[in-house]
């Protein structure tokens, strides 16, 4: 190996670890990483969001209860609908992520096509505790706001419509029924 | 010493800050008068959820002992987010004390009441840009529609860990009411626009519309946003006791025993969702701040279709009407009344604002099914 790529590499490492990362890992998950992770998703495309708590690591599950968990995680997952293809394209190990406690955490993130999002992201962060891989976070990452967009304008559409509606009926019940009442009163 | 565990020892400053806030409520509540049969429990909830090891919050779950789960608790859980009956029941009592005599006699507050709803969907376009989800987003955007139980409603079924901070905010800005709008309402119209006068007398409005009404109305929407049922569906069956006339037993128990009832339990319950852990967020200022534009964008709202009615209306049209789009019933009517009696003497705009009132309920009931219906039909 030459000098100049020996030094690369040195650098690479350096500059890996100082951003606060560990080493970047291939995309691949350790074997009982793996088998956490597509057991989770099994559950989560069937939509058995609550059956997905067995699989939290046991110190999150003390954070939360089962209705809890499944209604976070349901509330992450419905934007993207059926899944269409999920490929896992990096793995990090990490000391923190997002407000998770300090700690050891393999971070999976998967490419996912879906049915409402073509470009999403899926993130697992699973940690390790009495040698099992556990859940300690599940999230999705797309863009939200063509699906804001639409909840915009179908809103705001339907808003003005049904209102537009009730008025115009309001205004053909009225004459209808003074009209009714005009007659009533000549008839007598 | 004394054998127990004394609240004292599990203090923590954001249960001091609480009930601290509490207490501010109780004070608005009792020594300013400011929507007190809201604020007032809201505020007593806000105390009791937050003494220290009191358990009153604790929700019934099955791994929990029989009768271990508070009060509160049990409120929270069943009436505000499990089976979420408390907001619909409200509705269902409101819809009996209102009249929509004022709406069917001038058709063009319908459009008053839709334009009054823009701040939900500004507000939910911003909290989108500040990192929010799209249920939180609608939750917070619905404030907007200063509609109680339909911001209760839509929060505890979209968002229920925000629930708390939402619904405060709804009503405490519509207590607010009387100092938010004039100024959004001064800064929109003229002086010359403000003291346009209206006659103040309506035509009167046939049984037959009052009664047929409610149910064509119901119908339709019920259609149109299947979700919105739940708030649509007991607000107008409601109105139609009142206005059948034939259940006054019925109707006067929804006005009255009922309502307060539920009154007491669902403002309990809010205050109830506000432990301190939950509030203290860094989100929680953002809610109230975007609750609040959502507001004042609503009011603008209704003020602006007031004034292109007010420059297309053959008949002189008052454009401050608009302001009494959002659905703070009766205050935002009775602030345009106010306002424009300051204007002019001769003005009495009361029953034209209470018509654009009583609209914007309608309004931001159908905006609020919408999010529920959308989200229903995901995942």
């Amino acid at each position: 190996m030459t000098t100049k790529i020996k030094l690369f590499l040195v650098i690479l490492g350096l500059t890996t670890v100082l951003c606060g990362y560990g080493p970047v890992l291939a995309a691949s998950l350790p074997e009982q990483a793996e088998e956490t992770a597509r057991a989770f998703f099994e559950l989560l495309d069937r939509r058995e969001f609550e059956a997905t708590y067995r699989l939290l690591a046991p110190e999150f599950q003390k954070d939360t209860t089962p209705e809890k968990w499944s209604l976070r995680l349901k509330t992450e997952r419905e934007m993207l609908g059926t899944i269409e293809s999920r490929r896992l394209s990096r793995v990090d190990n990490v000391k923190t992520f997002n407000d998770l406690p300090e700690g050891e955490y393999l971070i999976a993130v998967y490419d996912t096509q879906s049915r409402r999002q073509s470009e999403s992201r899926e993130i697992l962060a699973l940690t390790r505790s009495s040698g099992q891989y556990g859940l300690a976070v599940y999230k999705t990452d797309y863009n939200k706001w063509p699906e804001a967009g639409r909840i915009i304008i179908n809103g705001l559409f339907l808003v003005f419509f049904i209102m537009s509606l009730l008025a115009g009926i309001t205004v053909l019940m009225s004459k209808i029924i003074q009209r009714l009442a005009e007659l009533k009163e000549k008839t007598g | 010493m004394l054998g127990i565990k004394t609240g004292f020892s599990a203090i923590t400053p954001g249960h001091i800050v609480m009930i601290t806030v509490g207490l501010g409520f109780l004070y608005l509540a009792i020594k300013k008068k400011w929507e007190p049969y809201e604020l007032l429990p809201i505020g007593a909830g806000m105390i009791l959820a937050n003494m220290p090891l009191a358990g009153l919050t604790i929700q019934p779950s099955a791994d929990l002992a029989p009768g271990m789960a508070g009060v509160l608790g049990i409120i929270v859980k069943y009436g505000l987010f499990h089976w979420n009956i408390l907001p619909q029941f409200i509705f269902f009592g409101i819809g009996a004390m209102t009249d929509f005599g004022p709406m069917i006699a001038n058709p063009r507050s319908f459009l008053l009441g839709a334009a009054a709803q823009l701040g939900i969907y500004t507000s939910f376009a911003l909290a989108i840009l500040f990192g929010f989800n799209l249920r939180e987003a609608c939750s917070i955007g619905i404030i907007g529609g200063a509609d109680g139980p339909t911001t209760i409603m839509t929060t505890g079924l979209l968002a229920p860990d925000i629930m708390g901070i939402t619904a405060t905010a709804a009503y405490s800005y519509m207590a607010l009411i009387a100092i938010i709008q004039p100024p959004i309402i001064r800064s929109l119209t003229s002086k010359k626009e403000r003291s346009i006068h209206m006659r103040p007398v309506l035509r009167p409005v046939y049984r037959t519309e009052k009664i047929l009404f409610p149910i064509i109305a119901m119908i339709i929407i019920i259609f149109i946003i299947p979700k919105s049922a739940a708030l649509v569906g007991l607000f107008f069956l409601g109105n139609l006791m009142r206005e059948s006339g034939v259940v006054e037993r019925l109707s006067g128990t929804a006005q009255n025993e009922m309502i307060n009832i539920i009154t007491i339990l669902l403002m309990l319950g809010i205050g109830a969702s506000m432990p301190a852990e939950k509030v203290f967020h860094g989100r929680t200022l953002l809610v109230l701040a975007l609750g609040f534009l959502a507001f004042c964008v609503g009011t603008a709202g209704g003020v602006i279709l007031g004034k292109i009615m007010s420059w297309l209306s053959k008949e002189p049209f008052n454009p401050m009407i608009g302001a009494a789009g959002v659905s703070a019933v009766p205050m935002s009517a009775r602030i345009v009344q106010h306002m424009g009696q300051q204007e002019n003497k001769r003005n009495h705009l009361l029953m034209h604002a209470m018509g654009a009132n009583v609209a914007g309920v309608i309004g931001s009931a159908v905006a609020g099914g919408y999010f529920l219906s959308y989200f229903n039909q995901l995942f």
